[in-house]
């Protein structure tokens, strides 16, 4: 997330992981708006404090969110599952857990977890994986109907992926991160998250293919 | 195992479609491993469909009013909670070194409540010297550095309230500022021709004052210095320990927060620290959206005229006009002087021209000095599989998904 300039209202709030929380912030008035190193937000967390809270989440359920439809696709079941991300942080929290050396990474990471489960009690129950109704343009109703086939055709690739492949291209093109932002994510190194890319690429064109 | 060279090479056309570049004129450039790369590519085209850009308004909304409904439940009394914590062993340290203070003398425990001009003050300044000394870390160190500016400025207001007259020092953000009157962290500070003033000061900076409590309610200051002001600019430099932004170097610490992400050319806001010496650290380096305004947070000038700029990075992909350097994308044209057999993985120092706008031209790209054995090693690798066909390349077959889960574990 960027800040607007006008809404760094003070950039001396800067929590300490010992919980000081500098005189500043109270004559200012005004609450932290960012922080790099997002695990100091985790101060405000802890306390529970709403606007903390507000701003934790308003920086990263649109990422938790992206993620969670790209992968699952129906967007009722990717709004249950990136809300069930964040209540599981405060939780984690309560109990004395929560991340330890990054909030984006703990935030995906739970993300992804939930959504193996997902598939994987849908495939103990035979339940079938809701798609989403995809909205297409096209100039004609017949090039929407072949691009909303395709689309469906890749979502059901995408699904015969391993968990850690779809992980990665969810990553990569659902939430648009880099490599090496990847391998920060995934704690390996830049090269294997590439080699990791080009096989899931690779199975995920060998899956079309099969299904035509 | 998959060659590294066909990966890197996926990579870079993936970043050059990114740009616009079609993918069948990248492929021109890897002829060899075009028919591997193809398919990937437009698999890859395909993967970019299934991303959802607009998060809706309710959607966000919804979770947002789940999330703080559900912490409410668990909300804490604000009471219970201590008022910094420490690390067990460091804090039992402490416990055992105020114990034996306490249990030889008692010293200790009295003078935590003595203010400038007690007798035993000299006593908490020692034992606040000591910790800071012992701490163990920059961060709690830091922390404790925090909680004891804390403590000079309630001593100051005690003094106030007593209308006691003693010499004090301590610091705090300016909030106010009319002539002779500031007001720093709600203290009413008077400002006279003798006062002593390092740094041209804004409201929003932080200050150190030293001065003398008066019985009329205010701090008569002697000294103001600054010590803590916002810099926004565009960042021109990024070492390893030396940051440019906007002209100024401020040297990264290991407390330093930055936002990831950050590259030559982005205009930051920086929360910036004055040292002793007057040497500027960066407390935070944060991403703006906005190009930032005509300087008026910061002390020193600024120019928003096109500069030149210096960086170090990793090549990630070449195209003929267009190179990505270090995560950014840096133009070049027929004035560009490129020294060296440069490859995608080299590391790599680029002098260029930043115009107000962001965009890099490369005057000069050059293999950085600290190329690395591996980057050699890999050019050597990439030479040889040139002249003898890759030994690495294999057909796909079903195994290959085992490989993730072994490097998983690696």
């Amino acid at each position: 997330m960027d800040y607007r300039q006008d809404e760094v209202a003070m950039v001396y709030c800067l929590p300490h992981t010992l919980g000081i929380r500098r005189p500043y912030c109270k004559v200012q008035g005004s609450l932290i708006k960012s922080v790099a190193d997002d695990l100091l937000e985790l101060d405000g967390l802890r306390d529970f404090d709403p606007q903390a809270l507000t701003i934790v989440h308003n920086r990263f359920f649109p990422e938790i969110y992206r993620y969670a439809r790209y992968r699952l696709g129906d967007p009722e079941t990717a709004e249950d599952v990136a809300g069930q991300v964040f209540l599981n942080l405060v939780e984690a929290l309560k109990a004395g857990g929560g991340p330890r050396t990054s909030l984006r990474g703990w935030l995906i990471g739970m993300a992804s977890n939930l959504i193996n489960d997902h598939f994987r009690k849908a495939y103990q129950q035979r339940v079938e994986v809701l798609h989403e109704n995809v909205q297409v343009d096209g100039p004609d109703p017949s090039s929407q109907a072949e691009r909303r086939e395709r689309l469906e055709a890749v979502r059901v690739a995408l699904a015969e992926l391993t968990p850690e492949q779809q992980h990665v291209l969810a990553l990569r093109f659902g939430n648009d991160y880099s490599v090496k932002e990847t391998a920060q994510l995934l704690e390996k190194q830049p090269n294997a998250i590439k080699a990791l890319q080009f096989r899931a690429l690779r199975t995920l064109r060998k899956k079309m293919e099969e299904t035509r | 195992m998959m060659s590294d060279r066909l990966n890197d090479a996926l990579e870079v056309c993936l970043t050059a479609s990114e740009s616009g570049v079609e993918l069948e004129s990248c492929l021109t450039l890897y002829p060899g491993l075009a028919d591997e790369l193809r398919p990937a590519l437009f698999a890859a085209q395909d993967a970019r469909r299934l991303a959802v850009v607009d998060v809706p308004t309710d959607v966000m909304q919804r979770s947002r009013a789940r999330l703080l409904a559900h912490a409410a439940k668990l909300r804490r009394p604000r009471a219970s909670r201590a008022g910094f914590r420490l690390p067990r062993w460091a804090f039992a340290s402490l416990l055992v070194l105020a114990f034996l203070l306490f249990s030889t003398s008692g010293l200790l425990v009295t003078s935590a409540q003595s203010l400038p001009g007690d007798a035993l003050y000299p006593v908490k300044r020692t034992f606040e010297a000591w910790s800071l000394e012992l701490a163990p870390g920059l961060q709690v160190k830091s922390a404790l550095k925090a909680s004891y500016e804390k403590r000079r400025l309630d001593e100051t207001r005690s003094l106030l309230r007593m209308g006691r007259t003693e010499r004090v020092s301590f610091e705090g953000v300016l909030s106010k500022r009319v002539p002779g009157e500031w007001t720093v962290d709600e203290i009413p500070v008077r400002v006279s021709p003798q006062t002593t003033i390092q740094g041209d000061i804004q409201v929003g900076m932080g200050l150190e004052i030293e001065g003398e409590v008066r019985p009329d309610g205010w701090i008569e200051a002697d000294h103001i210095r600054l010590r803590t002001f916002r810099l926004s600019g565009l960042v021109e430099g990024i070492g390893l320990e030396m940051w440019t932004i906007a002209g100024l170097e401020v040297r990264r610490t290991p407390l330093t927060l930055i936002d990831q992400g950050i590259r030559p050319g982005d205009p930051v806001l920086a929360l910036v620290q004055v040292d002793d010496a007057g040497g500027l650290s960066a407390l935070a380096v944060l991403r703006l959206t906005e190009s930032p305004p005509t300087p008026t947070d910061t002390p020193y000038p600024t120019s928003t005229a096109e500069r030149e700029i210096e960086f170090t990075g990793a090549v990630e992909s070449i195209t003929p006009t267009l190179w990505r350097i270090g995560g950014r994308a840096v133009t070049v044209d027929a004035r560009t002087e490129i020294e060296g057999d440069i490859a995608v993985g080299d590391l790599v120092q680029v002098h260029a021209t930043l115009a107000p706008n962001g965009e890099l031209t490369a005057r000069e790209i050059a293999l950085a000095d600290r190329t690395g054995e591996g980057a050699d090693e890999e050019r050597e690798r990439n030479q040889k599989d040139d002249e003898h066909g890759d030994p690495d390349h294999e057909e796909y077959d079903e195994h290959d998904d085992e490989e993730d889960h072994s490097e998983e574990k690696s």
